[in-house]
């Protein structure tokens, strides 16, 4: 099966996955890095103008240190995320899920220099694309990758039902179906639920379920499952 | 559509995460679509470059604007390959040439710019809709729709374009002329003067990006189509709840199953015609036991149980065969000569190296044996103290920590009332004389009665007086129970007896042996 995680195995033999985030939502990311670092640039050009020669050797200094650690800066300190990223909902992490170092953080943005060649990432647009962990040059060097942060786990409402039990135990993929079938009444039309109930093997159901009523025993299964 | 065939996990995602999904399928199928895109543009890209010589750039262009119609084969191998299916490569050029021509004049024109046009190509090409039902059906695709899509067009967009200069620079890294800089690039663009190199080799990298990029734009497209539908129309559910139907149906067909089996073997029973019957049955048994029997033999004589190795030898050749084709040996011998002074450097290191090493070893001789001495002799050392603990249990058993008279000592300590110190004293004296007169092997952590096994088992004569010891002093110190006074003073007095030193004890071992 084809997915878009990258799994990691914990000592204790749990896997975990990783949705890493690949091509299009890093470029964005980075573009949008860009535009910041640029007003940055913009505003210290206009402070360094006044300052005459003295505000030129300052502004290159300045200029070294904004474009070296913006990124590492904010990868250590702020959970992985540059201001871009996080607009994007991605972070940096060590491979295994681990959050980001300051060593990896630092040889990840060094080698953006080598993502760089030949021409405006050119090398890292590539590695990116052929890449299963879609990781750039500087990543496959640090053991990191990017992925998207997990959402808050709030629970979507689902129509309320008086509880109750399936007749026949189902394993838990089942079970998340089910309660996923009642998440999403508002976004499934009422045919397709419909549709979707009539699937079920009727020894799910209490005797003389009509068709019609499986939906809203599907409800109570769901609201059975949430422990209401 | 069956579900239950697909190759991809399916889970509502969202927007940039079935992007990257996409990009996953692109990167199994890379190939086969790298080599279709390749199959239906090169001829053209060449045929318009042969065209207009003197404008690479219109040919790109060209290509460029046609890139809806040439993704269409690579949207065929992705769909097919979503479902298991694989064409061969013939297969794939017959069917996508009748692809290309379906909806052909909308798809270059109005439709071409349209930020979503992998997004909406499926449903043109796979779910085989035009007009009025085209436009609704994408309208419903589209309502909330992620901006991830529109966003990809442009970011892919973007990385073409990029990556077309990159080649085109990386190419110019490995032409020749003075004027490589592309700082000279922009120079004579700006002046618009000899760019003609400049513009091939940019139309060139251009078609390279193209065709790179095409196989994940097409994919990227194609896996948010997917992810839409399947969001939709709860695709996950709906292969779920079929996986759950198909269980139960399977487990009441076996009830049944059983039952019609239990019933015949009734019959079979009751009814004796059924008896050859039963015999054949009992035939084709130990046929298909045999057919079974060759298979696994057949399977397990194949590749996946054998271990193949491969070994290559590097065998030198005999100069005789050599001789029988004079050219290759002269043109060897040339080699040969060539390569002489790097031999005969090769051969003068190695020598010097072992010549080093010999050295190195004569001055290390003496560092080396004080080293293997000092090895044994703390080895050696180690034993000794292995031997006698200075401990055991908390009590020290050093010979300088004790009395000169121990039985004096420890009769003038009860005395003074401290009971507990005076059969301490005893007791340890005891350990002290075992371990250094008598020899006995006690380790560190040992307890008070396994001393006492070991005192047994060297059959010494004072085994039964150091027994008794024992007991009073485990009494003591553990249980808190004080001997009397007159059991006391008679382990004192034994005391001296048992303990003498050890020659006269041994003395007399031998007299009385």
């Amino acid at each position: 099966m084809l997915d878009n995680t990258s799994k990691v195995e914990t000592p204790e033999g749990i896997e975990l996955p990783l949705e890493v985030a690949g091509l299009v939502p890093r470029t964005m990311a980075y573009f949008i890095d860009l535009l910041i670092f640029l007003a940055l640039y913009y505003i210290l050009i206009l402070i360094a103008g006044f300052l005459g020669n003295f505000g030129e050797g300052l502004f290159y200094i300045i200029f070294f240190i904004i474009y070296w650690l913006y990124p590492i800066i904010f990868e250590v300190f702020r959970n992985g995320q540059t201001p871009g990223k996080k607009s994007l909902g991605i972070k940096v992490v060590h491979h295994d899920g681990t959050p980001v170092s300051l060593s990896s953080s630092f040889v990840r943005n060094i080698l953006l220099i080598a993502d760089f060649l030949p021409f405006f990432y050119t090398a890292g647009f590539l590695s990116m694309l052929f890449n299963k962990d879609f990781k750039r040059l500087g990543d496959m060097a640090a053991g990191t990758v990017v992925i998207y942060t997990e959402k808050e786990n709030k629970e979507d409402p689902i129509p309320t039902a008086k509880p109750r039990a399936p007749a026949v135990a189902l394993t838990l993929d089942e079970q998340r179906s089910v309660l996923s079938l009642a998440e999403r009444h508002q976004q499934l039309s009422e045919a397709r639920q419909q549709e979707l109930s009539s699937l079920l093997p009727e020894q799910l159901f209490s005797s003389k379920t009509e068709n019609h009523s499986r939906l809203k025993q599907l409800h109570a299964f769901a609201n059975w499952l949430r422990g209401h | 559509m069956d579900l239950s065939k697909i190759s991809i996990k399916l889970r509502p995602r969202n927007g940039y995460a079935a992007i990257d999904l996409g990009t996953r399928m692109a990167q199994k199928n890379w190939k086969r679509m790298f080599l279709s895109a390749i199959i239906f543009t090169l001829p053209l890209f060449i045929l318009l470059i042969a065209l207009m010589p003197n404008n690479p750039i219109w040919a790109i262009f060209v290509i460029w604007w046609l890139k809806p119609v040439w993704e269409r084969p690579l949207l065929l191998i992705l769909s097919q390959d979503v479902f298991h299916q694989s064409l061969s490569q013939s297969e794939i050029i017959k069917h996508g040439f009748k692809l290309l021509f379906k909806q052909l004049i909308p798809s270059i024109t109005w439709r071409r710019f349209s930020p979503t046009r992998s997004f909406d190509a499926p449903v043109m090409q796979l779910e085989n809709l035009s007009g009025a039902a085209r436009r609704e059906r994408l309208s419903a695709l589209h309502s909330r729709s992620p901006s991830s899509i529109s966003g990809m067009t442009i970011m892919m967009h973007i990385v073409e374009e990029l990556i077309a200069f990159g080649m085109m620079l990386f190419i110019l890294q490995f032409l020749p002329t003075d004027d490589i800089e592309w700082t000279l690039f922009l120079e004579n663009m700006v002046s618009n003067t000899g760019l003609d190199l400049y513009y091939l080799l940019l139309a060139i990298g251009w078609y390279i990006a193209m065709v790179l990029i095409a196989p994940f734009y097409v994919a990227g497209g194609f896996s948010s189509y997917l992810n839409q539908r399947s969001i939709r129309e709860a695709w996950d559910l709906e292969l779920v709840f079929r996986q759950l139907a198909a269980k139960h149906k399977k487990k009441s067909f076996d009830y049944h199953n059983i039952a019609v089996g239990i019933i015949v073997s009734f019959l079979l029973i009751t009814i004796p015609v059924t008896k050859a019957a039963d015999e054949q049955a009992v035939d084709s048994y130990a046929q298909q036991k045999q057919t079974n029997k060759r298979n696994i033999e057949k399977i397990q004589s194949g590749p996946d149980y054998k271990r193949i190795e491969q070994t290559i030898e590097l065998k030198r050749i005999n100069p005789d065969s050599l001789d029988k084709n004079k050219d290759k040996d002269k043109e060897k011998e040339k080699s040969s000569s060539n390569n002489l002074f790097g031999k005969s450097l090769a051969e003068v290191l190695s020598w010097l190296f072992l010549l080093a090493l010999i050295i190195f070893i004569l001055f290390k001789i003496p560092a080396i044996i004080e080293y293997f001495n000092s090895g044994a002799s703390s080895k050696n050392a180690n034993l000794g103290s292995k031997k006698k603990p200075e401990q055991l249990f908390g009590l020290d058993l050093k010979q300088e920590t004790l009395p000169e008279d121990v039985v004096k000592e420890s009769k003038a300590l009860w005395h003074s009332g401290e009971h507990r110190d005076a059969l301490g004293l005893l007791y340890r004296a005891s350990l002290s004389k075992l371990i250094h007169d008598f020899n006995c092997e006690f380790e560190d952590g040992f307890t008070e009665l396994e001393c006492q096994t070991i005192v047994e088992r060297m059959q010494l004569p004072l085994a039964s007086y150091f027994a008794k010891l024992t007991t009073v002093w485990r009494l003591l110190a553990y249980g808190h129970q004080l001997p009397t006074e007159s059991s006391f003073m008679l382990l004192a007095e034994q005391w001296t007896q048992n303990f003498k030193p050890a020659v006269e004890v041994n003395h007399q071992a031998a007299v009385n042996g």
